[in-house]
This record gives C-alpha cells, sequence and structure tokens, in this order.
C-alpha cells in the first residue's frame, strides 16, 4: 500500500547518507509515546496519592487480583497469537494470519467480558467510582485501559473483514505490524495497570 | 529497519517467559509476602514483563534511535512529572 510504505529521507540528495523510516511506523510509534504520557502521568499520579495515604488499606484489599491474573493470561495468549499471524503474514500465509488474528480478537473480546462481569461484582458490592479515592482510580485507568482495548478488537475485526484469498502477505504484513504494535502496547498497559491496581494493593 | 525474523517457536518460548513472570508476581500475593519484598517481586516482574514484550513482540531490539526515543522521551517526561508532585505529596502527608 503506497501510503504506508513511503518511505521519507533524503530521496532526492543521492550523494547524502540518510536513514529513512516507514512513515505509517513513525506515525504509530509517535501516537504510542502520547498514549505513554496518558497512562504514564495517571500511574504515577496513583503511585504518589498512595503514597502520601500510606497505601489503599481495605479499599485496595478488595479488587479481585485472580479475575486479573486470568485477564493478564487472556492478554498475553492473544498477542501470542497475534505474533503468530504475524509470521504467517511473513510467509504469504494470508488466511492462516486472518485465522491466527481471530483468535486475538476473540481473547480481547473475552477479556472484555471477564472486565465486564469483574465490574458487575464490583458495583454489586457498592464500589462505584465515587466510593472511595481508589476506586475513582481504578474506573478511570481500566477503563481507559478497556477502551483502548476495545478499539483494538474494532481494528483487528476490521482488518480481518479486510482480507480476502487474494489479499497480498506483503501488504497484510505490513498492516499487521502497525495494529500489532498497538496490541502489544495496550498489553504492556495492562502489565502495569495489573500490578499497579490488583497486586500491589493486595500485596502484604 | 528490516525486521528481525520471529519464528513460532520464539513466539511460543516468549508466551512462555510471560506465564512464567505472571505467576511470580501472582504468587507473591498468594504466598503472602511481607509487604515491602512483595512489592519488589510484583514490580520487578512487571518491568521484565514490559521488557520481554518490548524486545521481543514490539521488535524494539532491532529498531534505531528514533524510535528508543520516541519511547524514552514521555517515560522521563512522567518521572519528572512525579518528582515535581513529590514536594505536594511530602507536604500532605
Amino acid at each position: 500500500m503506497a501510503d504506508s510504505a513511503v518511505e521519507i529521507g533524503m530521496a532526492h540528495a543521492p550523494h547524502e547518507v540518510s536513514t529513512s523510516f516507514e512513515v505509517g511506523k513513525l506515525g504509530m510509534w509517535v501516537f504510542l509515546a502520547g498514549e505513554t504520557m496518558l497512562f504514564g502521568g495517571l500511574m504515577g499520579v496513583f503511585i504518589l496519592v498512595a503514597i502520601s495515604h500510606g497505601g489503599w488499606g481495605a479499599d485496595g484489599a478488595h479488587v479481585n487480583w485472580r479475575l486479573g491474573a486470568i485477564n493478564t493470561l487472556v492478554l498475553f495468549t492473544s498477542s501470542l497469537t497475534a505474533a503468530l499471524a504475524q509470521g504467517a503474514a511473513r510467509v504469504q500465509d494470508s488466511a492462516r494470519a486472518k485465522r491466527y488474528l481471530s483468535f486475538s480478537a476473540l481473547l480481547g473480546v473475552l477479556f472484555l467480558v471477564i472486565k465486564a462481569f469483574e465490574y458487575a461484582g464490583d458495583l454489586r458490592e457498592g464500589f462505584t467510582p465515587l466510593a472511595a479515592l481508589f476506586w475513582s482510580f481504578y474506573y478511570v485507568m481500566t477503563g481507559l485501559h478497556v477502551l483502548h482495548l476495545l478499539a483494538g478488537v474494532v481494528v483487528i475485526f476490521g482488518l480481518m473483514l479486510m482480507v480476502t484469498p487474494r489479499t497480498s502477505g506483503d501488504w497484510l504484513e505490513r498492516k499487521l505490524k502497525y495494529v500489532c504494535l498497538y496490541w502489544y502496547f495496550v498489553e504492556t498497559v495492562w502489565v502495569f495497570l495489573f500490578a499497579l491496581v490488583y497486586l500491589a494493593p493486595s500485596a502484604g | 529497519m528490516e525486521q528481525t525474523e520471529f519464528s513460532a517457536s520464539d513466539s511460543l518460548k516468549t508466551w512462555g517467559l510471560l506465564v512464567a513472570l505472571l505467576l511470580v508476581g501472582a504468587l507473591a500475593v498468594a504466598l503472602g509476602l511481607p509487604r515491602n519484598p512483595a512489592l519488589w517481586v510484583i514490580f520487578g516482574a512487571a518491568i521484565a514483563q514490559a521488557y520481554v514484550i518490548g524486545r521481543y513482540y514490539m521488535r524494539l531490539r532491532s529498531e534505531d534511535v528514533l524510535i528508543y526515543t520516541l519511547v524514552l522521551l514521555p517515560v522521563a517526561l512522567v518521572i519528572i512529572l512525579a518528582f515535581v508532585l513529590t514536594p505536594d505529596v511530602a507536604m500532605f502527608r
């Protein structure tokens, strides 16, 4: 695809040494840098407020870390199938790539179902976003992550719809590179959320 | 930048490593380790997981300095934000 394959650099100055970058990949990394500041800022403030309050006390102990661990396993597995889809696209096997991609999307949906189940349990027990400062942070940070994951699932499903038996493996590989970068980023954010919001308040 | 080849077996090994690190963090809570050692284990495991994802799935090992700058700059800014806010936290305590 011409738009994403375009490389910027010193194309008109052949005697100069140039470094070229894929525009699409560079754009995705710039986007992820912004997202890092968003989640990093929230997590930084969460830690500072926890320190200033001497921990989260009883509120943090109510979080269901076992469900969080199951969801972490689900996300790790979805990233595995995404990596396998990239591998399949690299050897021009679009059908297999699409199959692996569908597993990633379905595991993303499973994550959302488990999270909805968890939210329902928390709300039933009275842990609403306004119940305590911890729960405000919990819903904002995990809710924002859920929105990002939902966007990833939609994009993966959209990409799957675009893949036909005649789809070129090169095209799919390039698109998968960007989509998977985003998916792995969402997974990385979850790794830190799981440690901060689920495990650390339940420790000791 | 050329992508480094990453086979299905490498992907499975990476997944296994991530699951092992997940178990380490979860066991620190399940076994009821004292709070401070547990926190070290939990955040150590999280940082290791992020490193594994970045290095092997996001292919950061084969990226150039521009991408590293894009990754590290926001992290540095968040750390600066934390330092800037620290006096307020100390005053609050």
